[in-house]
């Protein structure tokens, strides 16, 4: 009987209780609660000059994380769609030099591994083709050149592309050219007698008004 | 005409490491002597021999960093030209992570493929610099009428 009262000494010696606990944290809190009163009321005097001051540095900084937020972002689109949606001009591109370099005539001119390329720019890039997006009678249209280079001659590739009805770039007319001597036209592609057609009935339809 | 005649891709390479060298030359210049300037003990002199000080130290090693940059990364690009049969934004892309992570190989795999990721980002961002500009400048000097007439050669 005599070690557990010893015990206990030791133990509350150590141990801060339960009881003892709660009445500290209530009496920390209680502090903490008039602390924070006293800091409320504290922020409101401030005088007027320098809270404009504060709110326009801190409208000014935002305002240019936000600028440059927009800017990363529209760079970021312009790259994506140029990669991924398939009527971006370099998409394009991909397509007609694929068929390009699969047709047989134009193997057997050229000479059999050809590679394509766009204009070439200071730096010695070709990754550019030159291109122009413009719209006839409503419907966008884009027209694109780019050279491809077999191992005997080379050819430059003109082709134009037209938006059909659900919005798809589908070709108009698609040729390739030999910039040397035979000088032939291989034509891979040539719709134009569909338009033709659209177009010339449009025209009736003005003259019978 | 000759001039298009020329290829570009081997001689390139050489092109861009002297171009990135001299770009890594000036702009490390203009760096260190803002920083030597400030680090240097008060007074004018001081401060200008500071920053002089900073400049020869330490804007050679900036500059050669960027010249193996540009290097690697024209060369790599040549390499895909020539393997690809094609040239595209992808290439630049590819060539600039491959750079970043070949550049960072002695630093461990985690540190290459971090390094692959920023190149390759940063060379995505300064194709779509790129691509934004010529689209700018195209809408700049369009032709008011769309072309009418068909090419010659199909007639």
């Amino acid at each position: 009987m005599f070690l557990p009262r010893i015990q206990q000494q030791i133990k509350s010696l150590f141990f801060i209780t339960r009881p003892q606990l709660r009445r500290y944290a209530e009496r920390k809190s209680g502090a903490l609660a008039t602390a924070q009163e006293r800091t409320n009321v504290s922020t409101d005097v401030k005088p007027i000059g320098e809270r404009i001051k504060e709110n326009t540095k801190t409208g000014m900084y935002t305002g240019v994380i936000i600028l440059g937020v927009g800017v990363t972002g529209a760079l970021f689109y312009t790259i994506l769609k140029e990669l991924w949606s398939s009527n971006s001009p370099n998409n394009i591109y991909s397509a007609a030099l694929d068929r390009c370099v699969n047709d047989t005539r134009i193997q057997d001119q050229l000479g059999a591994p050809i590679k394509g390329y766009g204009e070439e720019s200071r730096r010695g890039r070709r990754q550019r083709v030159a291109h122009t997006i413009f719209e006839r009678n409503g419907v966008p249209h884009i027209q694109m050149q780019f050279y491809i280079q077999g191992i005997r001659n080379k050819a430059t590739v003109h082709l134009e592309m037209k938006h059909n009805s659900s919005g798809e770039y589908e070709y108009r007319y698609l040729f390739a050219k030999l910039d040397h001597y035979p000088r032939t036209t291989i034509i891979l592609e040539d719709n134009r007698a569909n338009d033709t057609a659209a177009t010339s009935s449009q025209n009736n339809e003005a003259a019978s008004f | 005409m000759e001039e298009y005649a020329r290829e570009p891709c081997p001689y390139r390479i050489v092109d861009d490491c002297g171009g990135a060298f001299a770009m890594g030359c000036i702009g490390g210049g203009v760096f260190q002597a803002i920083k030597g300037y400030r680090n240097a003990p008060s007074g004018i002199s001081r401060r200008l021999l500071g920053s002089l000080t900073a400049i020869k130290q330490r804007s050679p090693i900036i500059a050669g960093n960027f010249a193996v940059w540009g290097g690697m990364f024209s060369t790599i690009d040549c390499t895909l030209v020539h393997f690809r049969k094609k040239e595209d934004p992808w290439n630049s892309i590819i060539s600039g992570a491959a750079t970043g992570g070949i550049l960072a190989a002695r630093n461990g795999v985690p540190a290459m493929a971090g390094s692959a990721i920023i190149g390759g980002v940063l060379l995505a961002l300064i194709e779509g610099v790129g691509i934004l500009f010529t689209r700018l400048s195209a809408d700049q000097f369009r032709n008011p009428s769309p072309p009418t007439e068909d090419p010659q050669s199909l007639m």
